[in-house]
């Protein structure tokens, strides 16, 4: 458990109570650049919480990766696939060291079907990423292929 | 040409006959009789704002019926659609919980009946209520899953009848319930125009109704009016995959 509380997108919209019930699952790791910290297709074994470093979303297109946003300390990712028990659809790498926060998905899971007051904290921490995502669809390129259309 | 019945509004949402169908709305009569308190019902044509892109936000629209065209300015000043929201969607939720500029133009496709809350009401019910955001969060997160979908579609410079192959089978998922249709058709309401939908598509007008006409030929669509129907959707589908 961490003496100091951490501060993140999440747990600064949870109560102490909650915080520290979460503390009692983390595990804090360092991992190297280039570490895949999450792999699209694939459903996360945790919610990685960013504490230190800065990581990358990638979406895999046909054309190759499509970087979609680059992220500090203090991101949490995983939600939505705890939330939807779905596969992630991006891959999360890191750019440099990045120290990083494991909490198991299914404690947290768990802890908000006991607390479903957490979800209200959850809608504030995805509305944030849904407008990045749709940031990023109003920025895409959209021309299609007209030889392959005839 | 519509009845007086189509016209009518739906008042009570303790009431609603279509409470258990909408994501938003099948909740405990506790919290749907605050819901009522805070709710103001309108009922508007096609056509109607109900948000403009880039305006403070006042507030979510509840689509009781109806849908409605989300579209967007992008990078190179152009026109387009973002999606389609369906009747049991709420309207404009990153803009009031983030307290940003709606990020969005919302306009109705056919006449709908939207409840429309203020901002201050709608935080206060969804701190009130866990199953509120329990209805939020999952909104969210489909609308963000959606996002990305789409993204790594147009990525993926798919020609345009495998564009709008694809988009009538995501039209496909809300089929029309009262259509004549014949063995095995799906019915679609689409009041997209022709140019809407080659917005949607990234393409031309022409090339729209070039493929649609083509797709008609092969029998895999039938168009009557509004009311489109999917004859062949593992046509649809093998060219949506291809």
């Amino acid at each position: 458990m961490n003496a100091v509380p951490k501060s993140n997108e999440l747990y600064d919209l949870l109560a102490p109570e909650l915080r520290l019930e979460l503390a009692g699952y983390e595990e804090v790791k360092t991992v190297p650049a280039a570490t895949r910290l999450m792999t699209c297709g694939r459903i996360p074994a945790h919610l990685i919480i960013l504490e230190r470093g800065s990581v990358e979303v990638l979406l895999q297109t046909a054309n190759g990766m499509l970087s979609t946003v680059v992220n500090g300390g203090g991101k949490v990712f995983g939600l939505r696939e705890a939330l939807s028990g779905t596969a992630s659809e991006a891959d999360i790498v890191a750019l440099n060291e990045c120290q990083v926060t494991l909490v198991p998905q299914r404690r947290f899971t768990a802890l908000v079907e006991q607390h479903p007051e957490i979800y209200a904290a959850l809608a504030r921490v995805l509305s944030a990423d849904l407008r990045i995502a749709q940031d990023l669809l109003r920025r895409a390129p959209r021309k299609s292929s007209s030889a392959k259309s005839k | 040409m519509a009845s007086a019945d189509h016209f009518r509004i739906i008042e009570n949402c303790l009431k609603c006959p279509l409470k258990e169908d909408r994501l938003f709305c099948d909740l405990p009569d506790d919290v749907l009789q605050d819901l009522q308190e805070i709710k103001a019902t309108s009922f508007y044509p096609k056509g109607a704002l109900l948000s403009l892109e880039g305006q403070p936000p006042r507030g979510v629209y509840i689509l009781c019926t109806g849908r409605a065209k989300l579209s967007s300015t992008s990078a190179d000043g152009k026109s387009i659609i973002l999606r389609i929201a369906e009747p049991g969607e709420v309207l404009g939720l990153t803009a009031v919980i983030g307290n940003t500029p709606y990020e969005a133009t919302a306009e109705i496709l056919e006449p709908t009946q939207a409840n429309f809350i203020s901002r201050q009401d709608f935080m206060r019910f969804l701190d009130k209520y866990s199953n509120v955001g329990m209805k939020v969060a999952h909104q969210l997160t489909h609308n963000c899953r959606c996002a990305y979908e789409e993204v790594r579609s147009l990525g993926l410079s798919k020609s345009v009848p495998e564009k709008i192959a694809r988009l009538l089978l995501q039209w496909s998922e809300h089929p029309l319930a009262v259509a004549k249709k014949k063995p095995g058709e799906i019915a679609l309401r689409v009041t997209l125009t022709q140019e809407e939908i080659a917005q949607f598509v990234g393409s031309s007008r022409e090339t729209v109704s070039r493929v649609l006409s083509d797709f008609r030929k092969k029998g895999w669509l039938r168009i009557s009016g509004a009311t489109w129907f999917i004859a062949n959707k593992p046509a649809l589908e093998k060219l949506s995959n291809a």
